[in-house]
């Protein structure tokens, strides 16, 4: 058979849709492509992106220690040495994304997957000596240590299975290597370890006795727990209004109200973003298993979720709080826990409409294994509602644990933009406009930006989901 | 013409004694032994209804199939939609599960496999599929699509898999470098020929070629059937060529299968069929295809009602209540022997829809008495060798 | 000669998508008479829908947009008329079957209220009346007992059924003209027949013409009495249905009936059209068959090489006539071929059609109808026996 006459190759012509010029984009990308091309989007985006840096960058904002000072002839960095855990893993996954948006090779899912990994790489290391306290001096031996190892378990698996399920070039691993292991010997050399009760009074007591010969201090010289109720003046009680030295005013007891509010960023981030997860994953098992394989699997699934989705939540998380007392982590799991359910019947709905297509067929004929078929030929068709949804998801978690914080049920030394807005009316009667007008926006805006981007997803990805 | 084979009674002929005779000249495999062995295959789907979905019945969709697919050859299967066909490719690689029969894949039992060598028998058998639309998951990349299978069978990785891609897809006449596209960028066409790139990627030697070319533009078909062609010719694949277009069945097929109503009601080698055919259903259905030529030579038969629901099938032969050839028989038979359709339940007017005998167009006009002969009504005709060509089956008690 | 009952002149419609201006039909121009049968044949994207919900002026507006030409009926221009004016022709005048019986119906009424809400619409009867008209409609397009079929909801029907259904709608206020637009290509080959069957009679009966809007060549054959062939937003070649048949003049044409598997004819290969159908959003430069047509090759081959030009294809490159690519300024012709008539009663569109150059541009008109036609046995007995 000559080569000559392949009919073939008659077809092949250049598909005329679309111009040789533009790279190929996947569905993911083109989606949010679309998204945010929206105006409103765009909008949402830019507040969630002030919120976001805000909470990577809290500590260098807004705190009462100097980022560099010079005492006694010794230069020292108070900031840096007082640097929490989270904030070494954060800004290590600030650093990291930013170097991996420009890495072209890479798809979204392994960008994600590698900042996943390095979460699980910095974290158990910047929380090293905490970890150790805890495994001394815990209340429950069996239960922390035991839940200890499985975390560490966990984190060892993410470790070594991330990569090697992801098989990057060994060019790509050498460049990750040199990049990452000045901060894992830093890390092990000097782990960050924040003094537990700080005295946030010395340096200004310092300043005043002229110890410090030169000193650069943060944007916002307060810490948001540097609480300045022994500044105490008769004529000038806490809550103080907005004035040049606290550009939102102070609460209760003295501390910055736009310092509060920047660290509870980071609160509001994780809130909406750790629960949102947990209920993804929780719905998209679920709702895949449901969907792929009906019948009784089906049956109990939805029972399952009506189960859930019967549950009040908010009456959880007061109960929760009741026996267990304020816990952020509680907190998020229990509203990731509870907020499944629409994502498992989403999920469900897509499945049972696309295991029928032919694609699908062709999969199981090719003897494809069943977690090929439902995560990797189903879950993507089934992610448009689903994206959808996690964006109204998060906006509704931060409303919970604001709504949680404002009945004074909420975190307690901690900041939180709920927790602000409970103090505006104080025990006497007294009403603070400062307190309820600056957290309060901060709610709205965050919220209102994720239905925004919710609106636009919906909007971007819906011809899509009639057109194909 | 060869001894009459009558299995009279049976609904399972005896195939495989016919199967190893030489049907038309067409060389058997070495050891005689068929690629794919079909025997007395049933789909019954069931109904359920109500709260506890109580099954109230069964859709017969597959009612008894049997027929074998030599290696390099193809088997034309047609019908109309309803027949079953489509089902048929589907049970065979086990995609739908079968409610009866045997399904043997160079001896060996598909229906018995499990785990693991099932998916190693999924490499000799893949699937082509007739909406290139809904057949690639838009959410993958062409190189994604076709790839994937290799991997899982741990064929190639790497650039290795890469080659392998590039050449599969240059093999059905697309660039290689349309790989990293996805697939709604590309024509329903070529859509279809990445669907047989993934088909042909596993190396196969049986594919089930479901309607491939009826989504398709006309002057399209053509470049796709001589593509399945070509491949047949070099990779010595054997098809299970399922479509409803009988002029493209002919053109491809060695061997063609009619179905009705979830059975076979004649089989022969395709020249045999066509110049020959047997059974009234075949008859008029070649007689409905529509000449492209403005002065037609042919004669076409217009047969009343559709075909009935698989839920309800008719009893005895499927066809009866619309067969021209037992009202023919019946006219000239004794009165014992024949019944009248409006007795057997077919009244002109007053048909109850989608119920009653299953039929939803009238067979009968008012005050018309049709009769038809007892024996078709009650007993099932088997598939018997009838006069002319060797292999020539036809399951009818009328025809010669 | 009597007047035509429409004729499309020259009509011109664009699209606006997000990638610009696109044109699907350009310049199409056809005659229907009176119980006649004009075929529309074509692949898709062609422009043959288009065309024909044009006529009922249903395109969309916008995306769409008329941009020149004149749709006469009867003598009115279509185009000009007024939204209200229009809505009193469709249904009434003209009515359109369309090609999937699954989804033309609205699921939600049953087939009678659907049915008696045309009647009553155009024919100013009273409900009962229009029941009866309804009831007969659906007689006569060979249901038995109409009167609880009134009441039946499209799900209740097969597929046969449901076109049926479609037809009975279409016919229920007697139109002059029907549109079926792939009336048969939803069916299995007998209900083809029979539906064909149902429209050959009802044409018979009410002399109503029919547009048939189809790809398949058999059955253009089969009913047709005038063709018309489209490719790439225009009519390409126009002829009656001997004439085309017995003498293809465009190598398009040509090349559909090669590469059809006929009935009867094993051939061991199928000659191909190769390439693929052109996209509304991209045609071609020049003659919009060129990239695929074997004409335009086999002249290259032996023409002198100042009149040829290498074009780049899907297979690489051809080499074809310069004349179907450009406009060349010592022709009289432009590139993109216009419907001329080359043979008396048959029109076509391309440059190497014997006699292309001295042929009249005139609009093709044909007043012609068949007279064989495929002898048809109902439950024939006859016909069944070897």
């Amino acid at each position: 058979m000559s080569e000559a006459i392949i009919p073939g190759t008659a077809g092949s012509a250049v598909d005329p849709t679309r111009s040789a010029s533009t790279p190929p984009r996947s569905w993911l990308a083109e989606a949010l492509y679309n998204t945010f091309g929206r105006v409103g989007a765009r909008i949402g985006a830019v507040w969630i992106g002030v919120i976001a840096f805000c909470a990577v960058f809290a500590p260098f904002l807004a705190n009462s220690r100097p980022y560099l000072m010079k005492s006694g002839g010794r230069w020292s960095s108070p900031l840096l040495e007082q640097l929490t855990g989270v904030d070494v893993t954060l800004l290590a996954v600030f650093f990291v994304g930013l170097g991996l948006m420009f890495v072209r090779k890479l798809n979204m899912g392994q960008r994600a997957a590698i900042l996943l990994w390095v979460v699980a790489l910095v974290l158990p290391l910047a929380y090293w000596p905490q970890i150790g306290v805890i495994w001394r001096e815990t209340q429950w031996p069996v239960l922390m240590r035991g839940g200890l190892l499985l975390l560490g378990a966990i984190d060892l698996a993410a470790l070594v299975g991330i990569p090697w399920s992801m098989r990057l070039g060994l060019r790509f691993q050498l460049i990750f290597a040199v990049v990452l292991l000045p901060l894992v010997v830093l890390l092990i050399v000097r782990p960050p370890n924040p003094t537990r009760v700080p005295i946030y009074e010395q340096y200004r007591e310092m300043e005043a006795a002229g110890q410090i010969e030169w000193v650069l201090r943060a944007p916002l010289p307060y810490s948001p727990s540097d609480r300045l109720r022994d500044q105490f003046d008769p004529n000038r009680p806490h809550p103080r209004p907005p004035s040049w030295e606290h550009p939102l005013g102070t609460e209760r007891f003295g501390a910055d109200i736009l310092s509060r509010m920047i660290h509870a960023s980071r609160i509001a981030m994780g809130i909406g973003f750790i629960s949102t997860g947990i209920a993804l994953v929780i719905g998209v098992i679920v709702g895949a298993l449901m969907g792929y394989f009906v019948r009784w699997v089906d049956l109990l699934g939805m029972r399952l979720v009506e189960v859930f989705g019967s549950i009040p939540q908010l009456y959880l998380l007061l109960t929760f709080v009741a026996f267990f007392g304020r816990n952020l982590y509680l907190m998020m799991v229990i509203i990731g826990l509870t907020s499944w359910v629409g994502d498992a019947r989403f999920v469900r709905a897509e499945f049972l409409k696309l295991r029928q297509q032919d694609f699908v067929q062709a999969a199981r004929a090719a003897g494809l294994p069943l977690r090929s078929i439902l995560f990797r030929h189903l879950l993507p068709n089934a992610l448009a509602p689903l994206l959808v949804s996690v964006s109204f998801g998060v906006a509704s978690a931060i409303l919970a644990e604001s709504t949680l914080s404002f009945l004074g049920l909420g975190l307690v030394d901690e900041p939180s933009w709920g927790q602000l807005l409970n103090q505006a009316v104080s025990a006497g009667g007294g009403f603070y406009w400062w307190l309820a007008t600056f957290p309060g926006l901060a709610i709205f805006l965050t919220v209102f930006s994720y239905n925004l981007i919710g609106e636009a997803l919906r909007d971007a990805l819906d011809p899509k989901l009639s057109g194909e | 013409m060869t001894s009459q084979q009558t299995a009279a009674g049976t609904q399972q002929p005896d195939i495989p004694t016919q199967a190893q005779q030489p049907a038309g000249g067409r060389q058997q495999a070495a050891d005689g032994q068929p690629l794919v062995r079909v025997r007395d295959l049933r789909t019954h789907f069931p109904i359920r209804r109500g709260v506890f979905s109580r099954t109230v019945g069964y859709v017969k969709a597959v009612d008894g199939v049997s027929f074998d697919v030599h290696a390099g050859k193809t088997l034309g299967l047609v019908g109309e939609s309803g027949s079953g066909k489509t089902t048929v490719g589907r049970t065979i690689l086990r995609l739908i599960p079968a409610t009866s029969g045997s399904v043997h894949y160079r001896g060996q039992d598909v229906f018995a496999l499990q785990g693991e060598r099932l998916r190693k028998l999924r490499r000799h058998m893949q699937i082509i599929f007739q909406d290139p639309m809904s057949s690639l998951n838009p959410r993958m990349t062409i190189g994604n699509i076709i790839g994937e299978p290799l991997t899982v069978h741990g064929i190639a990785k790497g650039s290795e898999r890469e080659d392998r891609v590039a050449s599969l897809l240059q093999r059905v006449g697309l660039d290689p470098s349309y790989r990293h596209r996805y697939p709604h960028e590309f024509s329903g066409g070529q859509r279809q020929r990445i669907g047989i790139a993934r088909a042909i990627a596993l190396s196969p030697d049986f594919i089930v070629c479901d309607e491939p070319v009826s989504a398709l533009d006309v002057s399209i078909q053509s470049q796709i059937l001589n593509l399945l062609d070509d491949l047949q010719q070099e990779l010595g694949i054997a098809y299970l060529f399922i479509a409803h277009n009988l002029a493209v069945i002919e053109h491809f097929s060695d061997e063609v299968a009619v179905m009705y109503l979830g059975r076979i009601v004649e089989k022969a080698s395709a020249t045999e069929l066509y110049a020959n055919p047997k059974h009234p259903y075949t008859i008029s259905l070649l007689s409905a295809v529509p000449e492209p030529d403005p002065r037609p030579t042919r004669r076409r038969i217009v047969l009343r009602g559709e075909m009935p629901s698989p839920s309800n099938p008719p009893t005895g032969c499927p066809f009866h209540p619309r067969c021209p050839l037992t009202r023919k028989a019946a006219a000239e038979a004794d009165a014992k022997d024949t019944a009248s359709l409006v007795e057997l339940g077919y009244p002109p007017s007053a048909m109850p829809a989608g119920n009653g005998k299953g039929v939803t167009l009238p067979i009968l006009s008012a005050g018309e008495t049709i009769r038809v002969l007892r024996k078709c009504v009650e007993e099932c005709p088997p598939l018997e060798q009838k006069k002319g060509e060797g292999g020539h089956v036809a399951a009818c008690w009328v025809t010669e | 000669m009597p007047d035509p009952l429409l004729s499309i002149t020259d009509l011109q419609i664009g699209f606006s998508t997000s990638r610009g201006m696109i044109h699907p039909v350009r310049g199409v121009s056809m005659t229907i008479y009176p119980g006649q049968t004009v075929a529309v044949v074509g692949e898709s994207g062609c422009g043959k829908s288009v065309t024909a919900l044009s006529v009922l002026r249903l395109i969309p507006q916008p995306p769409g947009k008329y941009l020149g030409g004149s749709i006469r009926f009867q003598g009115r221009d279509l185009l000009q008329l007024s939204e209200r004016e229009m809505r009193r022709v469709r249904g009434k005048d003209i009515a359109m079957i369309f090609q999937e019986p699954m989804t033309s119906l609205n699921p939600v009424y049953t087939i009678g209220d659907q049915i008696i809400e045309a009647i009553l619409l155009h024919q100013g009867v009273s409900s009962r009346e229009a029941r009866q008209i309804a009831e007969q409609s659906l007689r006569d397009v060979g249901i038995a007992d109409p009167g609880r079929r009134l009441d039946e909801y499209p799900h209740q029907m097969s597929g046969g059924m449901r076109q049926r259904v479609m037809i009975a709608m279409a016919l229920s206020c007697q139109p002059k003209l029907l549109i079926a637009d792939e009336p048969t290509t939803a069916l299995d080959v007998t209900i083809q027949a029979q539906i064909l069957e149902l429209l050959r009679k009802l044409q018979k009966e009410r002399n109503m013409a029919i547009m048939l809007i189809t790809h398949d060549l058999g059955v253009v054959a089969e009913n047709a009495d005038i063709v018309n062939v489209m490719y790439a937003g225009r009519v390409i070649e126009s002829a009656t249905v001997e004439d085309l048949f017995d003498r293809p003049q465009h190598p398009y044409t040509e090349g559909l009936f090669r590469s059809m598997p006929r009935l009867g004819q094993k051939a061991t290969r199928l000659q191909t059209i190769e390439g693929m159908v052109p996209n509304p959003a991209q045609w071609p430069p020049g003659c919009k068959f060129h990239p695929r047509c074997h004409r335009t090759r086999q002249l290259a081959a032996n023409a002198p090489a100042d009149q040829t030009v290498e074009i780049r294809t899907a297979e690489g490159s051809a080499r074809v006539m310069a004349r179907c690519v450009h406009d060349l300024p010592q022709l009289p012709t432009s590139g993109d071929p216009e419907l001329r008539e080359i043979l008396p009663q048959h029109w076509a569109a391309c440059h190497f059609t014997e006699n292309y150059d001295n042929a009249p541009v005139t609009l093709p008109v044909i007043e012609h109808q068949r007279e064989v036609r495929r002898e048809t046995v109902e439950n024939g007995v006859e016909g069944v026996v070897p």
